[in-house]
C-alpha cells in the first residue's frame, strides 16, 4: 500500500497536491503601518487598511522521500504570492505557485466548453422533471447547448432549467491556494517556516493627554491601535507592530482575484408594445448586491486599567529591528478577521511641559488684512522627549487627544497628530486657535528700491501680539520667506531661525502687548 | 463525432475547400512539444509543435487550444513542403442574441409548453426579425417570440459558421503532397509575463548579505499550458504599446563560471540573447491559468554588503518637522563581492533576523537590469532615530543671475551607537561653487555635493556651508 501511494506520489500531478498542510502549527504576525500619517479612522469598520503584514508561520510536514507538491491551507487570502518564502526545508523547492482560478457559475461554464452536461427542465405546473444530456457549445455570456445535434439556448424560453455538472473542470478551486513542489531526500517529520506578506493590515498610535490641575504637567497615554481588516484570523499568536517608514513597492499587493460571470444573455424577449428602449433604461441595468457588510469591529482593550502601580498593567514591549521600532504585545492573543485591537504602548505621569502661541504670516500676501485685522494666535503644546523632562521613549506617529481636568469634569482641548518622535526631541501638539491671545499683523509701508543694478520690493511690518490672559504668555510668530525669497533687513529685535523660519519668540506679560517691526525684501 | 460534424459545417462554406481538418492538440502531450519564452512587459512567445496530417492540395486547418490573449498577426505555421494561402483569427463569438440574429430568413423549430398541463406543441416558425423582439411567421400566423409569457423553447439546427465559443484561429495551406508532417506553430500572446523577486537577508554586523532570487512568472492568458519548455528573456524589448528602445545594454558579458550555488529549480546558465539575457527554466513546468509561479535562480551567501544612512535634498529649503535619514542597504555586484551576475530588473525585499532568529522584513525596492560589476543600492527605509532638518539661513542675489544660499542641516542620532550621514545637496546651476562650508565637501557631480557627517551617539552634528551658483 505504502509503495503503491509512493508511485502515485512520484507522477507529475497538476493541481493535485499530494499533500495537505490543513494549518500553521504555530503563527507570528508582524504589522506595518501604511505611513507615517497615521490613519486616525482605523477603529472604523469602513475604513481600509492600508499596511502590510509579514506572517510568519510554522508548520509541521509529513513528507515522503523524492518529489511531493505541498498545498498551505490557511494562509492570508490577502497573501502577496511573491512574498512567500519557504525556509528549512532539508531539500529543493522546485517552484511555489498560487492558483486562484476559483470555482463560481461562470468558471464552471467556462472551463466545460466542449463537454457533455445534463440539462434539467421541471415543469412548472405537474413537476414533473425531465433531463436530457447536452453538450456546452458556448457561454458563459449567454449559454448555448447541444441537444442530440440540435442547437438551444439556456434560460430563454421561459421554462424552468438548469445544468447538471458530473465532475468539476480541473485546476478550479473553492479558494485560492499556495502551494509548494519540492524534493527531500529522505522521508519524514520536517518543521518548515513559511513566512509572507499580507495585505489589510495596519496600526497607528494613540495617545491621550490629561492635563492635570497644576496645568503645568500632563500624564500621557499611549496605546497601540491596530487592525486586521481581512478574513483570516490568527489564533494564539504573538503580535508585533513596527514603527518608522519602511520602503514599499505598488507592485507588492494581493492579487485581485476575479472570476467570469454567468449571465442569461439571450435573444430579446419581444413584446407586442412599444417600451424597448425607454423600458430599458428605467429597470435597473444589474442587479448590484452591496457587499456583504463586515462584522462590527470588535474593538478589545487589554490592560485597560491605567494605575499609578505600572507594574500591573500589562504593557507593550518595545525593541529595536533593524532601524526601526518595534512593539511586541505582551501575550500571545488571537487576532481575529476585521477586528481591531488597542493595547497600551506608554504610560508616563507628571510630564511637563509648556503652552506656546504661535502665529506665520505668510510672505507678501497682507493685502487681505485689514488694517485693524486682529487674528487668534494657534495653541501650541510642547513637550521634550527626555527622560529627566518625564518621557524619553520613542514615541511612534499617531493621534494625540488632550483632556484638560475642570473640577469634576474633564474637558477635551483639541486633537492633532504627531509625527515619529525620537528621544531628545521636542514633541509639539497644535491644539486650535486662542481665544484670549491675538495677533496683528499691519502693513506701514510698500516702496521698490534698486541695489546695484537688482530692484528690490520693501514692505514694512509692524506686529502687535495681545495678551488678554491674566498670566505672562510665550508667543512665537513666524514670518513664510517663500523658501528664502524673502530677505528680513530690518528688525525691531533679533529673529531666530526656528522651524525653518525667522521666528520671534516673545514673552507677553499678563493682558499686555508687544510689538515688533520689521523690513521685508523681495527681488523683483 | 462532434469534431466530424463541426468539420463538415466549416467544409459547407469554404469556397476553395478540399479538406478541412482540425489541428490536432500538441497541450498536454509531450512536453518538448511547447515551448513558452516569456518577456518582462506582458508578451510571450508560444512555439509548439503540431502533427499534422493533410491532404494534397489546400487544407484549412482551426487551432482552437492556442493562448485566449493570442496576437493573431504574430502567427506563423511552418512545416515541410506547405504554403500559407491565408490565415484567419474569427472573434464573432456565439452568443444566443448572435444565433438568433443569423436565423433570420431560417426556419426554426418552436415548442410552446401549455402552462396549464404542461403539453408541448411543436411548430416550425421562420424568423423574420430580430429587432427588439423576435418576430416569427408561423404557418400563414405572424407572431412575436414570447409576447404572451408563455414558455417557449427555440431550436436551431446548427451553429452558424464562423461564430465560436472562443475567439478561434484558423489556417489555410497548400500541401506539396498528402501525408503527415510535424509542423511548428509560432505566435505572441499577451496576459504572461515574468519579474524577478529578489530576498536579502542582511546582516548589518557581519556586513553581509545573503541573496536569493526567485523568477516570478504569472498567467492571466486565459489558458493553460502544460509540460512546458520555459525561458524568461531579461531587458526590455519594443512592443507597439512600449515603442521605447531598449535602455539596458549589458556592459559586460556574463561570465560562464558563475560561482553561486543553484537552488533546485535554477538555471543553469544565463544565456546572452541580443542585448538581452535568456534564462532557461531546468525543468519543463506548467504554468496554469491564473497563477503565479515562482522558480529560484539564484541563492548566494555571504555578499559584501553595508549599510549607508543618507539624506538628499533636491533644492536649497528648510524642512519641518525634521526629515528622517534613508537607510541604504548597498553591495557590489561582482565576484569578488560573493556576486558577480547579471540581475533581472525586480523588486528586492530586505529582512533583518529579529532577536530570536526570525526573519524580519524591513522595507523593499526595486532594481533595475543590473548588469554584472554594478553597485546595487536599496533603499529600505528611514531611520526612526535619526533625523536631518535643513534651514536655510538666508538666499541673497549676488548679480541678477547669481544667488548665494546659507544652510544648515542640524543632524541629531537618538541611537545608542554613533552613526555617519550622508548629506547630499543637490540645486548648483552654472558655476557652482562652495564659499564657506563646516567641513569639506565632495562633489559627487556638476550639481550635487556630499558631505559625510559623523554623529555621536545620541548627539546631533552641525553642518552649515554657503554656496554660490548661477541660473
Amino acid at each position: 500500500m505504502r509503495r503503491w501511494l509512493w508511485l502515485l506520489f512520484s507522477l507529475p500531478m497538476v493541481g493535485n497536491a499530494n499533500i495537505v498542510s490543513p494549518k500553521p502549527d504555530a503563527v507570528s504576525v508582524t504589522i506595518y503601518r501604511a505611513s507615517e500619517e497615521g490613519n486616525p479612522d482605523l477603529a472604523n469598520p469602513e475604513t481600509d487598511a492600508e499596511g502590510i503584514a509579514l506572517i510568519s508561520e510554522v508548520r509541521e510536514l509529513e513528507l515522503p522521500a523524492g518529489e511531493s507538491l505541498i498545498e498551505f491551507v490557511g494562509v492570508a487570502q490577502t497573501i502577496v504570492p511573491q512574498s512567500a518564502r519557504l525556509e528549512s526545508l532539508p531539500g529543493v523547492i522546485v517552484e511555489t505557485n498560487f492558483d486562484y482560478k476559483l470555482i463560481g457559475p461562470g468558471e464552471l461554464i467556462n472551463n466545460s466548453i466542449g463537454q457533455y452536461v445534463r440539462l434539467v427542465r421541471t415543469d412548472a405546473d405537474s413537476g414533473k422533471v425531465t433531463e436530457q444530456r447536452a453538450r456546452l457549445v458556448s457561454g458563459p455570456s449567454g449559454v448555448l447547448l447541444d441537444i442530440d445535434g440540435k442547437i438551444e439556448a439556456l434560460d430563454c424560453s421561459g421554462a424552468r432549467e438548469k445544468l447538471v455538472f458530473d465532475s468539476m473542470p480541473e485546476n478550479l478551486r473553492a479558494k485560492p491556494v499556495l502551494s509548494a513542489k519540492v524534493r527531500v531526500a529522505t522521508a519524514g517529520k520536517h518543521r518548515v517556516r513559511l513566512s509572507y506578506l499580507a495585505m489589510g493590515f495596519d496600526w497607528s498610535a494613540n495617545y491621550v493627554a490629561r492635563i492635570q490641575s497644576d496645568g503645568r504637567t500632563l500624564d500621557l497615554t499611549g496605546w497601540v491601535t491596530l487592525a486586521n481588516k481581512q478574513d483570516t484570523s490568527f489564533v494564539d499568536a504573538p503580535v508585533q507592530v513596527i514603527a518608522g517608514n519602511i520602503e514599499r513597492d505598488e507592485s507588492t499587493q494581493a492579487i485581485a482575484v476575479s472570476s467570469a460571470y454567468y449571465s442569461n444573455q439571450c435573444w430579446p424577449i419581444g413584446q407586442w408594445y412599444w417600451m424597448s428602449h425607454s423600458t430599458k433604461l428605467d429597470m435597473p441595468l444589474a442587479v448590484m448586491m452591496p457587499p456583504p457588510p463586515p462584522d462590527m469591529a470588535l474593538i478589545e482593550r487589554k490592560a485597560m486599567r491605567v494605575s499609578d502601580d505600572l507594574e500591573e498593567v500589562l504593557m507593550i514591549k518595545q525593541r529595536d529591528l533593524g532601524d526601526y521600532k518595534l512593539y511586541e504585545l505582551p501575550f500571545k492573543t488571537e487576532l481575529a478577521s476585521r477586528q481591531v485591537k488597542q493595547v497600551m504602548m506608554t504610560h508616563n505621569t507628571s510630564v511637563p511641559f509648556e503652552k506656546v502661541y504661535t502665529y506665520t504670516e505668510n510672505g507678501f500676501s497682507l493685502d487681505s488684512h485689514d488694517a485693524a485685522m486682529v487674528i487668534p494666535a494657534r495653541t501650541l503644546l510642547r513637550m521634550q522627549n527626555k527622560e529627566a523632562l518625564g518621557l524619553g521613549k520613542p514615541l511612534p506617529a499617531g493621534n494625540v487627544v488632550v483632556m484638560e481636568a475642570d473640577g469634576d469634569q474633564t474637558l477635551f482641548s483639541g486633537m492633532n497628530t504627531i509625527k515619529d518622535v525620537p528621544i531628545g526631541l521636542p514633541v509639539d501638539v497644535e491644539l486650535g486657535s486662542a481665544f484670549d491671545v491675538q495677533v496683528s499683523p499691519r502693513m506701514l509701508k510698500e516702496y521698490t528700491r534698486a541695489e546695484e543694478r537688482i530692484k528690490y520690493h520693501y514692505v514694512d511690518m509692524e506686529v502687535a501680539l495681545i495678551n488678554g490672559l491674566a498670566e505672562p504668555v510665550q508667543f512665537e510668530y513666524r514670518q513664510e520667506v517663500e523658501n528664502g525669497n524673502l530677505a528680513i533687513v530690518k528688525e525691531s529685535s533679533r529673529h531666530i531661525m526656528h522651524k525653518g523660519l525667522p521666528t520671534w519668540a516673545v514673552k507677553i506679560p499678563p493682558r499686555s502687548h508687544r510689538v515688533i517691526k520689521y523690513t521685508l525684501r523681495r527681488p523683483e | 463525432m462532434i469534431k466530424a460534424q463541426l468539420t463538415r459545417i466549416g467544409c459547407q462554406v469554404t469556397t476553395f475547400s478540399v479538406a478541412c481538418i482540425m489541428a490536432s492538440s500538441a497541450f498536454g502531450g509531450d512536453a518538448s512539444k511547447l515551448s513558452l519564452t516569456i518577456y518582462n512587459n506582458d508578451l510571450a512567445l508560444i512555439q509548439e509543435m503540431r502533427p499534422l496530417d493533410l491532404n494534397a492540395g489546400r487544407n484549412k486547418l482551426e487551432f482552437k487550444d492556442v493562448s485566449a490573449s493570442i496576437r493573431p498577426e504574430t502567427v506563423s505555421l511552418t512545416a515541410p513542403g506547405i504554403g500559407i494561402v491565408e490565415q484567419n483569427f474569427d472573434f464573432d463569438l456565439l452568443t444566443p442574441e448572435k444565433l438568433m440574429e443569423k436565423a433570420v430568413g431560417h426556419q426554426v423549430q418552436i415548442v410552446r409548453i401549455n402552462p396549464g398541463n404542461g403539453a408541448q406543441v411543436t411548430e416550425t416558425a421562420t424568423v423574420l426579425s430580430v429587432n427588439n423582439g423576435v418576430v416569427l411567421k408561423i404557418g400563414d400566423r405572424i407572431e412575436v417570440l414570447r409576447a404572451d409569457n408563455v414558455p417557449t423553447r427555440v431550436i436551431f439546427d446548427k451553429v452558424p459558421e464562423n461564430l465560436r465559443a472562443h475567439p478561434t484561429l484558423s489556417v489555410t495551406v497548400d500541401a506539396d503532397k498528402a501525408g503527415h508532417r510535424d509542423a511548428t506553430l509560432s505566435y505572441l500572446s499577451t496576459g504572461l509575463s515574468w519579474k524577478a523577486d529578489y530576498v536579502a537577508l542582511f546582516d548589518e554586523k557581519a556586513h553581509k548579505l545573503d541573496l536569493q532570487g526567485w523568477i516570478t512568472l504569472t498567467n492571466t492568458s486565459g489558458t493553460t499550458f502544460s509540460n512546458a519548455t520555459t525561458q524568461l528573456v531579461a531587458g526590455d524589448v519594443n512592443t507597439l504599446e512600449n515603442p521605447v528602445q531598449s535602455q539596458w545594454q549589458p556592459n559586460a558579458r556574463p561570465a560562464r563560471t558563475s560561482s553561486f550555488n543553484e537552488s533546485g529549480g535554477s538555471t543553469a546558465t544565463n544565456r546572452p540573447l541580443a542585448d538581452f539575457y535568456v534564462y532557461p527554466l531546468k525543468e519543463t513546468t506548467t504554468v496554469a491559468d491564473k497563477q503565479t509561479k515562482q522558480v529560484g535562480f539564484l541563492d548566494v551567501t555571504g555578499v559584501a554588503a553595508n549599510k549607508v544612512y543618507q539624506y538628499f535634498a533636491a533644492w536649497f529649503q528648510s524642512i519641518d518637522p525634521p526629515a528622517h535619514a534613508e537607510v541604504v542597504v548597498q553591495f557590489k555586484n561582482s565576484v569578488t563581492g560573493g556576486l558577480g551576475t547579471q540581475l533581472p530588473a525586480g523588486v528586492t525585499r530586505v529582512y533583518v533576523k529579529d532577536i530570536d532568529g526570525i526573519p524580519k522584513f524591513v522595507g523593499e525596492n526595486r532594481i533595475e537590469h543590473t548588469p554584472q560589476g554594478s553597485e546595487v543600492s536599496v533603499k529600505i527605509g528611514e531611520a526612526f532615530d535619526i533625523t536631518v532638518q535643513p534651514t536655510l539661513i538666508a538666499q541673497e542675489r549676488v548679480t541678477f543671475f547669481r544667488s548665494r544660499y546659507q544652510m544648515e542641516y542640524l543632524i541629531r542620532n537618538a541611537k545608542k551607537e554613533a552613526a555617519t550621514v550622508l548629506i547630499k545637496q543637490c540645486g548648483l546651476w552654472r558655476d557652482g561653487k562652495v564659499i564657506k562650508e563646516s567641513q569639506k565637501s565632495t562633489a559627487l557631480d556638476a550639481r550635487t555635493l556630499q558631505w559625510s557627517i559623523a554623529v555621536p551617539a545620541e548627539g546631533e552634528t552641525k553642518l552649515s556651508f554657503t554656496v554660490e551658483s548661477g541660473w
